[in-house]
């Protein structure tokens, strides 16, 4: 009875109603969408220098956002073009502003961190522990979806102005 | 004759299967990337995701590829991971069923515990001791048998599980004894995983059913707190062990006697700074197998085991450069088996361990200095019970009343170098003291790891680890007929381990890892029968070793597909007899696949699990394939998942070896098997 019950279920299950779903995609690269987008929704202090009307997003170079991060440098963001560098010391963050780290940076992150803190640098990770040290956006996981949290103090701190869109859709805002 | 005939086909048969698995494997490893390739996204879609509006992003389901995150391609080997989204999509229901499924382990299973073997070594007689099990970093192996618990005497249901990771090689130089042949990390949900209120409920053949109840959150001040309680309960099937195929003893059939049960509660909870893990199983499991030449069929026979632990864990960070942990636990192990003998009359002899432990760590890391990151870290433990004790319970007569208990202090220290930027070397060494016996040990481990491009990196490592005898080992003494006796004079084994491996990522979500090794392992202690006196005895005789290789491949591709597979291949040689171990196989082979049915709400899991033919105690058991079919689906109702699972899909018959206190040299598994589980988050 076993037996034909074992093959008979997978038969039924097959034949249940199911919802036609959208494909899903790529983490890094639903990832590197949503930099995109915290950069479209934040303002950078006046005084932030440009060189040579580029907006810089720092990464380290054999991580897993590398690639896709570097498709968005066709793109411009109020007239700015965007460029993708690898991470630099901490005495050349001043070139960066944006950057992005996940759990494999932890190290650098903490020799930079004092450094970053005074500086107009939007600081984003994939890394949860980011957040309680001082990062201003960090993005996670959440039944198969993306979620993002934002620290408004670190980003007051770094002159930084999110909108309130951001906000409002951030799942949790500190 | 007729039996040479037989024998020889069998052997043309088992090298048929033999080569069969390496062709599946080897043609999965090189079809499979092609398969995905073609199912990779257009890539027009990669543009589409930064044209759409952010709220839209929210809304999309996203596959994942973060097991090839970058936190291991620095660690010192090869490590194997497996996330909870395996073990649903797989159907696993026990740390067994996850973790033959990886590089180079695989499981043997005697119908009362799961036994776990590394790279073609699996000891008769030990209880997975040779392996740190750690939970949320907690080191559970209790101070009796030093027993690593993988079956269903696991302190927690696996639906509780994040993520498993398996760290091949000697671990001593920073985890002390037991670290021998690897290290077992279990990573434990979050509050925030659970998310709510969560019910789930299974049913499986023999009777089997699963009932848990959890309740998971982060609250708005960042605490958070998880709490589950799991009840498991199988009736079991009845067997037959051709040994005792007389009328006296039921013809062979053990009837009733696979009989399984486990209770366990989890409470986790965190708040800045602290964390606080509670955690407390019980398990009994009957015992069919007559094992220790008792009885057989006698309904009595069963063992329990019940494990406590209560972990007190701090972290926080002295300064931007450096981080401090801390632990504080205390945890208890009671061990109770009830086994029948016929004197006559039939009597209940009651075997007993009692195991309660404390102790602290610490750990710092630093990096201050540039190019230097340093772990230095100190571990103390007190065993005020190592007791084991054995009796008849009517009428009473004790045969051992063994009371000890005992203290281990480890300090160590690591560095990680950076040498040049694609240059990494890891170095470190610990130094360790037991005081029963008493015995100190230094282990160093080094490392280097060449970072060839940002997609390939190879590794080179050499490092040594010990074990000293546990209490069972060293004092556990019943002399009578077919008991064992003492050894307080067993000394600790060494192994020295020597590994290439190379790990290239074909993309951002294909990575191959290759591995060469060689283990030496020194002073083996061995479970032996005394010909002099017939009795069981754990001695330093042999002298082993290992070599081998390891192949795995892994891929998620975009339809929510992810495939891991491998092939191993180890061979190992007693230096004392020249002769192959027993219960080590010389390839093994896996292949674990699963991928969403078309477009629909439903995802499949495909596993195939080989394991050549092992030499047992007397002669040997045939190699098998396994398949394992798991149909799941999260998404037929919002926070509704459900699985229907067969296991051994084929109904293969094999069998594990069994030790020297089973008469049956090998012991059969189970056929054919079915699950249904649903889970509800509220």
């Amino acid at each position: 009875m076993w037996k034909w019950l074992g093959s008979g279920w997978i038969a039924a299950l097959l034949l249940l109603p199911s919802v036609p779903l959208a494909q899903p995609v790529n983490e890094s690269e639903l990832k590197a969408a949503f930099i995109y987008n915290f950069i479209l929704f934040t303002e950078w202090p006046v005084d932030t220098a440009f060189e040579r009307g580029t907006l810089s997003i720092c990464v380290r170079p054999n991580g897993v956002l590398q690639q896709p991060l570097q498709r968005l440098t066709d793109k411009s963001v109020n007239g700015r073009k965007i460029a993708v560098r690898p991470l630099v010391p901490a005495d050349m963050l001043r070139a960066c502003h944006v950057v992005f780290l996940d759990a494999g940076d932890r190290d650098y992150w903490k020799k930079i961190r004092t450094d970053a803190a005074q500086l107009p640098l939007l600081t984003i990770s994939d890394d949860g522990e980011f957040v309680p040290e001082g990062g201003i956006i960090v993005l996670e996981m959440s039944h198969d979806r993306i979620v993002f949290d934002i620290d408004t103090r670190a980003a007051g701190k770094a002159r930084l102005v999110l909108s309130s869109k951001l906000l409002r859709l951030a799942r949790n805002v500190q | 004759m007729g039996s040479d005939v037989k024998n020889q086909s069998r052997r043309v048969m088992a090298t048929m299967t033999k080569w069969r698995a390496i062709v599946a494997v080897v043609a999965g490893i090189l079809v499979m990337p092609l398969l995905a390739q073609a199912q990779e996204p257009a890539p027009q879609g990669r543009r589409d995701l930064v044209e759409l509006p952010i709220e839209e992003l929210l809304t999309l389901e996203v596959y994942s590829a973060s097991k090839f995150i970058q936190k291991f391609s620095d660690a010192p080997s090869a490590v194997s991971v497996v996330t909870a989204a395996d073990i649903r999509d797989f159907g696993w229901r026990t740390v067994a069923d996850i973790l033959r499924t990886m590089r180079g382990l695989y499981i043997s299973d005697d119908r009362n515990y799961s036994y776990l073997g590394a790279r073609g070594f699996l000891r008769p007689g030990d209880y997975n001791s040779r392996f740190l099990l750690l939970v949320d970093g907690l080191r559970t192996n209790d101070t009796v048998f030093d027993q690593a618990s993988i079956g269903t005497e696991f302190v927690l249901g696996v639906d509780l599980i994040d993520r498993v990771e398996f760290v091949p090689g000697p671990g001593s130089s920073i985890y002390g004894a037991n670290a021998f042949f690897g290290v077992i990390n279990i990573i434990t949900k979050r509050g925030r995983d659970v998310n709510g209120r969560q019910v789930s409920g299974e049913i499986g053949s023999h009777g089997t059913r699963k009932m848990r109840a959890s309740y998971g959150k982060r609250m708005e001040n960042d605490a958070e707190v998880l709490i589950s309680v799991t009840s498991y309960r199988k009736d079991g099937q009845d067997l037959y062990f051709r040994e005792f195929d007389t009328p006296a003893t039921n013809n062979g059939v053990a009837r009733g006697l696979d009989h399984d049960r486990a209770d366990s509660v989890l409470f986790k909870g965190g708040f800045g700074s602290f964390s606080l893990l509670l955690a407390h199983g019980e398990r009994k499991k009957g015992v069919p197998t007559a094992s220790y030449n008792q009885a057989f069929n006698d309904p009595r026979s069963h063992t329990v085991d019940a494990q406590s632990f209560l972990d007190i864990g701090y972290k926080d960070e002295l300064s931007p450069d450096a981080e401090i942990a801390a632990r504080l636990y205390w945890a208890r192990y009671d061990y109770d088996g009830d086994y029948i003998y016929d004197y006559p009359p039939l009597t209940v002899n009651r075997d007993q361990a009692h195991a309660r432990w404390w102790g602290a760590e610490a750990k710092l890391v630093s990096v201050r200095f540039t190019g230097h990151k340093l772990v230095a870290g100190a571990e103390y433990q007190y065993a005020n019970r190592r007791d084991q004790k054995n009796f008849d319970v009517d009428p009473y007569a004790s045969y051992l009343d063994d009371r000890r208990n005992g203290r281990r202090t480890g300090l160590y220290l690591q560095d990680e170098i950076t040498l040049r930027e694609d240059l990494l070397l890891n170095a470190g060494v610990r130094y360790d003291s037991v005081s029963h016996p008493d015995d100190s040990a230094i282990n160093p481990r080094i490392a280097l790891i060449y970072k060839a491009t940002p997609m390939t990196t190879f590794k080179a490592m050499y490092g040594t680890a010990y074990r000293s005898p546990n209490a069972y080992e060293m004092y556990y003494a019943l002399e009578n007929i077919g008991g064992q006796k003492a050894n307080p004079e067993l000394k600790a084994e060494r192994i020295r381990s020597q590994e290439l491996s190379a790990e290239h990522r074909l993309s951002a979500d294909a990575r191959i890892t290759a591995s060469i090794f060689r283990n030496t392992v020194s002073n083996l202690m061995t479970q032996t029968t005394d010909p002099a006196d017939g009795l069981l005895v754990f001695r330093n005789i042999d002298r082993a070793t290992a070599h081998g290789i390891e192949l795995e491949y892994e891929h998620v591709w975009s339809t929510r597909g992810r495939l891991r597979t491998g092939y191993s291949w180890q061979q190992t040689r007693n230096r004392t007899t020249g002769e192959t171990l027993a219960n080590s196989p010389r390839h093994l082979a896996n292949f674990n696949w699963s991928q969403r049915i078309f477009n629909s709400a439903w995802r499949l899991g495909a596993e195939a699990l080989y394991a050549g033919r092992r030499k047992t105690l007397e002669a040997e058991t045939g190699g098998y394939w396994l398949g394992n079919l798991t149909l799941s689906s999260t998404r037929l109702a919002p926070g509704l998942e459900v699985s229907a699972s067969i296991y051994n899909l084929f109904d293969r018959r094999y069998a594990d070896p069994g030790a020297e206190e089973h008469l049956q040299d090998t012991i059969r598994q189970s056929g054919r098997t079915f699950r249904l589980k649903a889970v509800y988050t509220f």
